[in-house]
């Protein structure tokens, strides 16, 4: 062989100006004996956030050889409690995927190429530059979940003088904060631990997933409280519980508005709570009248017997009896009627006298962060109010101005009213109703950034992909996330160095923010920003660098003072609703659409969290994904008579038709599900091809959802589905 | 093989590896690599046929799109499952038994063992890993490369550890590969490693782990 004769033209990728490997020794160069020399490495602990959902429970990582090690709970945060859950555990698996993003992305001729971030940068501004010479700063848009840099995405749109930043809210939980928020002024919190009677009307804790409540939950229980369940289905907390009360899916309304028509009419509620601290009482008498049990009964399929006899155990335990202020399922953005049934709910535990009680509700301390200015200047704002109409009279005058309508988004870029968009830690793609019109919306834009450290059905399309960090690769901004009877502040941190060219998601608004040509609201370090916005708190920054949580202010005392609301007080009637043209007292409102009782292919089309995924953002993590293929958890629920009737056995796969989808999937038969529904899990239907352990398994709810807006509060009324069943 | 001449063919390995350019275009060309080639190859009990489509006229004749388009299909980064040219992916993410994480005996994942000890072995031997490595160290092209050097200062023992600790999972790289469906030219790429390194392992097995391995 003569070597010579040829060259070689590609330069080495390895380099190093005196490399040599005479010197390397053989206790390094050999694997086993440095594998067990490395077993010896110092473990470095960092306090930090989860971010396999929204809770962010509080986590200390550990960090071996610059890797992750293991996680433990931190027991000092309100939220978990020292407990984590399979999300918290798994979801890290994905830190080190080889599938992640690995740096910033353009979209050229329908195919991604890498770009540096300067670059990327330097685009993205002048993208935006000639998209505002022709159209007002409001075409553009920042879409998020829950995350702690916030408050910087937010400045970002108010420096543009854009209205338009956005929240999951509308398919999550407007409705039950709106109806809270017009009968007590705020949403409260659930002293689970404390309570004798526990009534939990649609959440689901044990798998939604809220682990301090669980826990709770399962202290109260061990304290002899009273656990009722109120489910179409027999959901993982309806385990804990001494009763499931199966409720007719849609009709939560009419059990809530016939247990408070037993509490009034037997007198079982705290007088002189009602006395001192509600308003509309009297009115709420004349109403309730035309809601006894035996007319629940017809409505919801709860025997009327068990409604009177659950409401006087409820009433019995006052005011240590509570019902839960709800999250997404029942009345979180579910029905039609789910701000009626939140309005319901609150009025039910103030008839308990429970508002601001030990073992009822109570409104939680929550750290008031400090400003950033006078230091640093304000954004002058947005010129016009949201295009999607909450807060406006006339259109959704209920609807939570801060969250907005996010599932409006597509319909507003389909009418050219948004243009721009940036969507951070979110998937609107899969998480919104209608995928199709969102697809259509979402392409319509003339730029969208995606920032996220996978390439999901949003980032897919977009034209810009920035990669998102995994939460233990990032320091981010410090958040009130675990506020609890003491105000908590949270921080989360950098453990391990990042994996692939990613930058938190502070370092990339704040980059942004200079490339759009707003970098005078920017002009600050993490580290600053951190410490102005502790400063009001009386803690250091260094002091939650080293704990990752910290109680700050006063510890809450019972007693229910003024409230947040125009009378200051609970408004069982309210003036404010009756001015803008809706019921001021609760009153049976049937769902929008119901299940054809004479078709015995036609169901309700109702969903729900495992304790294993989170939307979809987890579903492609396949520690997770293994989970749900070793308990069978991709199928449809649904009744087992039912099912019978239209010749179906357990695992036989079916065809679901609505409106707008069809999809395929298999049947997990039951007797523990309301029989004129089924129910979905969600987080399954994955349709991006780059997510490629989650790609095609199961169907997602969202598949079969008409794009519809709730006529008061603008939410997605998720569950205002019916759906035809056919053997596939 | 002199030592000389494996540490030219792991570098040429490597250059066949990374994203193709007209550079490896005209490489590819030279009279001279090809009867280098074919000499190894004959050596390895194989036959040079086996190079015409690496080496051939109708390789002479491929387009640089053609192959960067196979290139992207079958190694890029961006478009689902690709065929992984990373040891990490291969093997237990994490030997340490004291390891906490639920994935630690995973197989998939990158930095796991083989990267972390890579980075280690680079540090000590003042290697610098490029951006684009950062959390791939244990790349098929920079082990390759990293062997060349082994090769050009290192001693028998040095090589005879690298090889069996660190190249010992291109059978399963041939094998994903060939899910994949390549065409000819990366499918010979890794089958004529496969066979370099058989080959040198067959040797260090045969001298029982001497130093003989020259």
């Amino acid at each position: 062989m003569d070597h010579k004769q040829f060259t070689i033209s590609r330069r080495s990728f390895l380099k190093g100006t005196a490399a040599t490997t005479v010197a390397l020794s053989m206790g390094t160069l050999d694997f086993r004996r440095w594998a067990l020399a490395s077993e010896q490495a110092p473990v470095k602990r960092v306090p930090t956030l989860c971010n396999g959902c929204g809770n962010r429970c509080a986590i200390f990582a550990f960090v071996k050889n610059g890797r992750i090690w293991r996680i433990e709970g931190n027991k000092e945060a309100n939220g978990n409690q020292g407990v984590l859950c399979p999300k918290g555990h798994g979801y890290l698996h994905d830190l080190y995927n080889p599938n992640r993003v690995r740096g910033p992305l353009k979209r050229v001729n329908g195919r991604f190429e890498p770009i540096s971030w300067e670059q990327a940068y330097k685009e993205i501004g002048q993208k935006i530059n000639t998209l505002l010479l022709d159209n007002s700063p409001d075409t553009i848009f920042w879409v998020n979940f829950p995350q702690p840099n916030h408050a910087y995405a937010l400045r970002l749109m108010h420096a543009m003088r854009s209205p338009h930043y956005f929240t999951h809210g509308s398919t999550c939980y407007t409705a039950r904060n709106a109806g809270w928020n017009f009968t007590t002024g705020k949403l409260p919190s659930n002293d689970l631990k404390n309570a004798r009677f526990i009534m939990i009307v649609g959440r689901n804790p044990a798998a939604g997933i809220d682990l301090g409540q669980v826990k709770d939950i399962v202290k109260a229980r061990e304290e002899g409280a009273k656990l009722v369940v109120v489910d179409p289905r027999c959901n993982e907390t309806a385990i804990l519980a001494d009763e499931w009360l199966p409720v007719k899916p849609g009709t939560d309304l009419a059990l809530l508005l016939a247990m408070i028509n037993v509490i009034v009419e037997e007198k079982l509620y705290d007088a002189d709570f009602v006395e001192q601290h509600t308003v509309g009482f009297d009115q709420l008498e004349n109403e309730i009248i035309n809601y006894p049990p035996q007319w629940a009964e017809k409505v919801c399929d709860i025997p009327a017997e068990t409604i009177a006899r659950v409401a006087r155990q409820m009433a019995g335990e006052k005011p240590r009896s509570l019902v839960h202020c709800g999250y997404h399922g029942a009345f979180g953005s579910q029905y039609l009627n789910s701000f009626q049934t939140a309005r319901a709910v609150a009025i039910l535990n103030s008839l308990l006298g429970n508002i601001d009680r030990t073992g009822g509700v109570y409104f939680a301390k929550s750290a008031e962060l400090g400003e950033l200015q006078p230091v640093h200047p304000v954004p002058e704002g947005p010129l016009v109010p949201k295009a999607d109409g909450t807060g406006m009279p006339g259109r959704y005058p209920l609807g939570a101005y801060g969250d907005g309508i996010s599932h409006a988004i597509p319909e507003l870029a389909l009418r050219g009213k948004l243009k721009c968009g940036f969507v951070y830690h979110n998937n609107p793609l899969r998480t919104n109703p209608n995928p199709k019109r969102v697809i259509a919306g979402y392409k319509k834009l003339e730029l969208l950034v995606v920032i996220d450290p996978f390439l999901s059905e949003t980032a897919s399309i977009a034209h810009y992909v920035l990669p998102a960090p995994f939460y233990v690769e990032a320091d981010e901004a410090v958040d009130t996330n675990h506020s609890g009877k003491q105000a908590q502040v949270t921080l989360p941190q950098k453990a391990v160095e990042p994996v692939f060219d990613t930058r938190s998601g502070f370092q990339i608004i704040t980059e942004l923010g200079k490339a759009m040509g707003v970098g005078r609201y920017f002009n600050f370090t993490l580290e600053e920003a951190n410490e102005l916005r502790l400063q009001p708190l009386g803690v250091s920054l260094a002091e939650l660098k080293a704990k990752g949580v910290l109680p700050v202010g006063e510890v809450w005392k019972q007693g229910c003072g003024k409230l947040n609301t125009p009378s200051g007080k609970v408004e069982i009637y309210s003036a404010t609703l009756e001015r803008l043209g809706y019921p001021p007292i609760p009153r049976w409102e049937a769902p929008l659409v119901s299940p054809d009782e004479e078709d015995p292919h036609s169901f309700r089309l109702i969903h729900g969290k495992q304790a294993n995924h989170t939307h979809a953002m987890t579903a492609n993590t396949s520690y997770l994904m293994a989970i749900s293929h070793r308990y069978d958890l991709i199928r449809l629920w649904i009744n087992r008579a039912r099912a019978e009737k239209l010749g179906l056995d357990d695992g036989d796969l079916v065809q679901i038709t609505s409106l707008v989808g069809k999809g395929k999937i298999r049947v997990r038969l039951t007797e523990g599900l309301h029989p004129s529904c089924v129910w979905l899990p969600s987080g399954y239907g994955i349709f991006s091809k780059h997510l490629t352990t989650a790609y095609d398994q199961g169907v997602s709810y969202n598949d079969f959802l008409p794009t519809r807006f709730d006529p008061a509060v603008g939410h997605a009324m998720s569950s205002e589905i019916i759906v035809t069943l056919k053997k596939a | 093989m002199t030592t000389n001449e494996k540490e030219t063919f792991c570098t040429f390995a490597a250059s066949l590896l990374a994203p193709p350019d007209q550079g490896l275009l005209a490489d590819l060309e030279q009279q001279g690599l090809r009867s280098f080639l074919t000499e190894g190859v004959s050596r390895w009990g194989e036959k040079p046929q086996l190079l015409t489509t690496l080496l051939g006229r109708k390789g002479m004749k491929r387009s640089l799109s053609a192959l960067t388009k196979e290139y992207q299909r079958l190694f890029g980064s961006y478009r689902g499952k690709t065929v992984s040219l990373v040891e990490s992916t291969y093997k237990p993410w994490a030997g340490d038994k004291k390891c906490g994480m639920v994935f630690a005996a995973s197989k998939g994942l990158v930095m796991g063992d083989p990267a972390v000890h890579l980075l280690d072995v680079y540090r000590e031997a003042s290697l610098e890993v490029p951006e684009e490595f950062r959390s791939t160290p244990d790349h098929l092209i920079l082990e390759l490369e990293f062997l060349a050097l082994l090769y050009r200062d290192g001693t028998s023992e040095q090589i005879q550890s690298f090889i069996t600790d660190h190249l010992d999972w291109i059978p399963n790289l041939r094998e994903e590969l060939a899910l994949a469906r390549p065409k000819p030219f990366y499918r010979v790429t890794v089958e004529l490693i496969d066979m370099f390194l058989e080959n040198e392992q067959k040797d260090i097995k045969d001298t029982h782990g001497q130093t003989t391995i020259h």
